[in-house]
This record gives C-alpha cells, sequence and structure tokens, in this order.
C-alpha cells in the first residue's frame, strides 16, 4: 500500500519530533470529522458513540496512509465536564452554548477539577483514546487534544467576557486560569494512562489574531508551560497548536518547552525554520480553506512539497493542515499530501 | 462657545476611545452636552475618528482584541450619552439599513460585532442578529426592518460553506437585497465564488464595501 521504507508511521513520528530526519516527512493532517464524512456517519453520531470515531480514525489512517490518529471529537469537553453547556449540531463541531463562569465571585467557587474518568464527556474520549490504542499501538502513534489552559479558561468565561477581563479583572482571570491549569493536567495525564503517545495541546484563544504577545505571556505562557512539563514528565510528547498568524511570538512560543510547534497556514514555515533553529520540530501549515477544499490534487501536492522544502529538509518536521480540516475536503487532496511526502526527497 | 474648547472636547472623546478611557469619554459626553455642542457633532467628529484610529492601530497590529474591545466599551459609554440627544431627522438621515449575522453553526462573535459597530458609527442603521443565526431570522428581519444589506459572518471553513446556500436562499426571497460576506476563513474570490454582491477584510473594508455596494460617497 505505500512506498514507505522501514519505519512505521510510530517511530516517523517519533523520530521528527525528537528533531530528527526519519525515511520520509510524516503526514498528520488535522482530521476529525473529515474521518467521520469518509465512512458517513455524522459528528452528532460519533459525539454519543466511541466505536464509531474510533472507527472512523482507523479506517481512514489505514485507507490514507499518514501517520496519527486523533481522539474523539473532544474540543470543550473539559470546559463541558466542569459546567459550561455545549451545544452539538446535527453534522457540525460542537460549541458552547452556555457558558460556566458567569460570575466570578458566585461561579469560581463551584468550579471543580473534573474527574476524568467519570465527569461528562471525558470518561467516552477515555474510551476511544484506549480502543485506538489497541488497535495502533505501537505502530501508529495515538493524538489526544486537550485544551490549553487560556482556551479552557474563555470556554468556561466566554471569549468576549475573558478578552475584557484581561484588562477590567486581571486577578480574577489568573485565578480562573489556576483551575484551568489544574484541570488540564489532571485531564492531560488521563488521556496519557488511556493510551496518548502525544498531546495536542490547542490554544485558538492566543491566537496572533486576537491577543498581543503582551497578552499571551501573561496569560497563556506561564500556563501552558506547566501543563506541558506535566506531561512531558511522563514521557508523551506535546504538539502545540496556535491558529493564525504567530509570527510574532514564534520564539515565545517555544519557550512553553513543547516537543512541536503546530503552525496555521498564516506563518512562513521558511521565515520559522529560520528564526528558531532546528531545534524544534515544526508541523504545518497547508491552508485547510483555500487549499485544501478548493484547490485541485495537483496544487495540493505542490505546496506540501514546497512546506517540506522549506521546513522539513533536515528532519524535524511533520506535514499537516494549517489548522482542522474541514469535512468537506475531497478526500483525493489528502492523499495528495501524503504522495507529496513520500516523493519529495526522491526528486 | 470658542472653537477651541469645542476641539477639546471633541479630541477628550476621540482620545478617550483610543485609550480605552471609559471615565473620560463619559465626562467629555456630559460635557460636550452641557457646553451645547451638538450630539451628532460628538459623535461624528468626537467619537467616531476615535474609533477609526482604533481600527487603524487594530490593522498594524498595536492593538488586539482585548483593547478593541475595551475601546467598543468607551465609545458605546459615550453614545449611550449622546444617542437620547440627537434630534429625529438626524437619526432618520441613515446611510442606509444593515441586518448583521454570524451564520448558523457559528458562535465566533467578535468580528462580526466589530464590523456591526463601525456601521453603527459611520451612519448606517444597524440590526445585530447576534451569533447562530438561521436563513429564516435573516429574512424574516430583513422583511421587518427592509433592510438594503444582509451582511453574514463566518469563522469556521465549515460554516463559511452554508454562505453559498444563504445567499440563494435569500436571493430567492427578495433578489432586490445586496448581500455581504466576511470572517477569517473568505477571501474576495471565495465571496464572488458565493454570490456575494461584497466582502471585506475587517471591519473599516466593511463600512467602505457597504457604501460601494450602496453607491454612496
Amino acid at each position: 500500500m505505500d512506498g514507505d521504507g522501514e519505519l512505521t508511521s510510530f517511530e516517523r513520528m517519533m523520530i521528527a519530533l525528537e528533531g530528527g530526519r526519519p525515511d520520509r516527512v510524516p503526514v498528520f493532517p488535522l482530521v476529525r470529522d473529515w474521518c467521520l464524512r469518509q465512512v458517513g456517519f455524522k459528528v452528532s453520531e460519533a459525539m454519543t458513540s466511541a466505536e464509531k470515531h474510533v472507527f472512523a480514525q482507523y479506517y481512514c489512517v489505514r485507507e490514507f496512509g499518514y501517520d496519527a490518529v486523533r481522539d474523539f471529537y473532544g474540543t470543550h469537553a473539559e470546559s463541558e465536564a466542569m459546567g459550561s453547556r455545549l451545544k452539538i449540531p446535527d453534522d457540525g463541531p460542537p460549541s458552547v452554548a452556555e457558558f460556566a463562569v458567569k460570575d466570578y465571585n458566585e461561579d469560581l467557587p463551584k468550579l471543580r477539577i473534573p474527574n476524568p474518568w467519570r465527569d461528562g464527556r471525558l470518561p467516552m474520549i477515555l474510551e476511544g483514546v484506549k480502543r485506538l490504542k489497541e488497535l495502533c499501538g505501537g505502530t501508529i502513534p495515538v493524538v489526544v487534544y486537550i485544551q490549553a489552559p487560556f482556551r479552557h479558561a474563555s470556554m468556561l468565561r466566554g471569549s468576549n467576557e475573558i478578552m475584557r477581563d484581561t484588562y477590567k479583572r486581571p486577578d480574577r482571570v489568573k485565578d480562573l486560569l489556576e483551575i484551568a491549569t489544574a484541570s488540564q493536567i489532571a485531564y492531560g495525564i488521563a488521556c496519557v494512562h488511556a493510551g496518548a503517545d502525544i498531546i495536542f495541546m490547542s490554544d485558538p484563544t492566543s491566537s496572533g489574531d486576537a491577543i498581543s504577545v503582551k497578552t499571551w505571556e501573561e496569560f497563556g505562557l506561564p500556563y501552558t508551560s506547566r501543563v506541558v512539563a506535566a506531561v512531558r514528565k511522563t514521557g508523551v510528547k506535546v504538539i502545540l497548536h496556535i491558529c493564525g498568524d504567530t509570527t510574532d511570538r514564534l520564539e515565545s512560543l517555544t519557550r512553553t518547552g513543547v516537543d512541536a510547534l503546530s503552525l496555521d497556514s498564516k506563518v512562513d514555515l521558511g521565515y520559522a525554520r529560520k528564526l528558531l533553529g532546528e531545534g524544534i520540530c515544526l508541523m504545518g501549515n497547508i491552508d485547510p480553506n483555500q487549499t485544501l477544499v478548493f484547490k485541485k490534487p495537483e496544487h495540493v501536492e505542490d505546496e506540501s512539497k514546497q512546506a517540506i522544502r522549506k521546513a522539513g529538509m533536515t528532519g524535524g518536521f511533520i506535514l499537516s493542515s494549517g489548522c482542522g480540516v474541514p469535512a468537506v475536503t475531497p478526500p483525493e487532496n489528502i492523499r495528495a499530501m501524503v504522495r507529496a511526502a513520500r516523493r519529495v526527497e526522491g526528486e | 462657545m470658542d472653537g477651541d474648547r469645542r476641539d477639546e472636547i471633541l479630541q477628550q472623546l476621540s482620545e478617550g476611545v483610543v485609550r480605552f478611557d471609559e471615565e473620560q469619554v463619559i465626562q467629555a459626553s456630559r460635557r460636550a452636552l452641557d457646553e451645547g455642542i451638538n450630539a451628532l457633532t460628538a459623535i461624528v467628529e468626537g467619537l467616531s475618528p476615535g474609533m477609526e484610529t482604533v481600527g487603524d492601530l487594530f490593522q498594524r497590529k498595536e492593538y488586539f482584541v482585548p483593547e478593541v474591545l475595551m475601546c467598543a466599551d468607551a465609545l458605546n459609554a459615550g453614545l449611550e450619552i449622546l444617542k437620547p440627544h440627537l434630534k429625529e431627522d438626524e437619526t432618520a438621515t441613515k446611510k442606509g439599513r444593515v441586518v448583521i449575522g454570524t451564520i448558523e453553526g457559528d458562535i465566533h462573535e467578535i468580528g462580526k460585532s466589530l464590523v456591526a459597530l463601525m456601521l453603527d458609527i459611520s451612519g448606517f442603521e444597524v440590526r445585530d442578529l447576534g451569533v447562530d443565526v438561521s436563513l429564516e431570522r435573516f429574512l424574516s428581519e430583513h422583511r421587518e426592518k427592509r433592510s438594503d444589506i444582509i451582511a453574514i459572518s463566518a469563522l469556521m471553513s465549515t460554516t463559511m460553506l452554508r454562505m453559498r446556500d444563504f445567499i440563494v436562499g435569500i436571493k430567492e426571497a427578495d433578489p432586490g437585497v445586496l448581500t455581504m460576506v466576511g470572517g477569517a476563513p473568505l477571501t474576495a474570490g471565495i465571496a464572488r465564488d458565493f454570490g456575494a454582491d461584497g466582502y471585506a477584510e475587517d471591519a473599516r473594508g466593511a463600512v467602505i464595501e457597504a457604501k460601494r455596494v450602496l453607491a454612496i460617497d
């Protein structure tokens, strides 16, 4: 089924995450609902069935030949387990409909660090992780999503509100961040116990299009770093994904201590590589909308090869989408990414 | 009242918005009224230029979302004081009516609210339907308000793709109404492809674009 060398996907990803150069560049598009679409399930079905999610992930990784599987659609699940209410559309990603912290004085004391094996949707996500590990263990890495503390806090409080609060009530934001950090350490470690090989920490709230470097360094960096340190102690790798243009804070992002930075399509990979050197694994950054949804496979392959040439010729690179792959992305375009990784070095 | 004093108050309004000093904006708005400055002048020559500067700072990446939201709060504090003093004919001479909202399935609010705000202070009559807005709600609001423009926002690629159907639905219901779209995953090309009449990259662009599609100025 492939023209790969002798390495398994697991080995390939781990070598890249350690900055090394495997037999070929590993490919890990950020797919979840896309996989569900390939097997004919709706998001709402998978939100109540770990089995359907696991089937979709395992089918797609085998069919398309990329190099990792992901956990179940757990976006905001930690915030849900702490009292925010999710809205789950029939066939789209969930969003938070009601936030747990309406009033700091009243609601902060009520927040409890969730028990990942008991609260909300978390046990189902962990069950999915366990099953993926049983299917893939040792050959394909299991990547599990957790929210960065600032993202988690903003899904407990509301994005607009937390943005204002960084000026109006910075101390209360930090109180909330303490709780969010403790929650993510507990959940991150539970994910490792369930079988995660790689923790994928995502923080759209710290997007370079949303907050300044100063705000990131005050409300993002210190808390994210604590979760990274706690998770890495278990031996598991950590990838940090921040959406949007993060060109102005690349060095600051590496100070979180992560193994890899997953960069959105607005960041120039060549610039990032030059600035950060070869000590850190970079992941990215094919434009999920303009390229993956709309362009033809040959263009996707070209852009993928360009990305590899910019940041991956000496190792420490994972070819990926800049952000989540939309469910409507043509399957041929995901194949084109994998093809690019197999062909680029033979040219 | 002498011109210097008038200029000083307008300056304070503008500066208060830029520095998101809500207290300063409230004081200056009250002073403006006390000293006989026309409420419309205070808005158009005081608060609005302040918000324009904020738009510039945002574009230049000196201000980000938290700062812009704080500025918007300061602006709104001033508007709250000044708006009741607008004369009726001043509120009636609006540039156009806009119904705006974030598309169904998408709860991203910040960019859309900023566009609504900029259109509002630029003289449009704006009805903001919030987030997760269905086609039916856009249409029923449009029928009630007889709007000139329906503006739709999306921040996610998945929800963005629904815009095409929304635009078709809107044009079926009323071929005369104009549509504008915006949001992070969009480009001018995608907007055109969806059949939208207008597209802008940011809130200031949206004001220019709204004037363009309505052929104002």
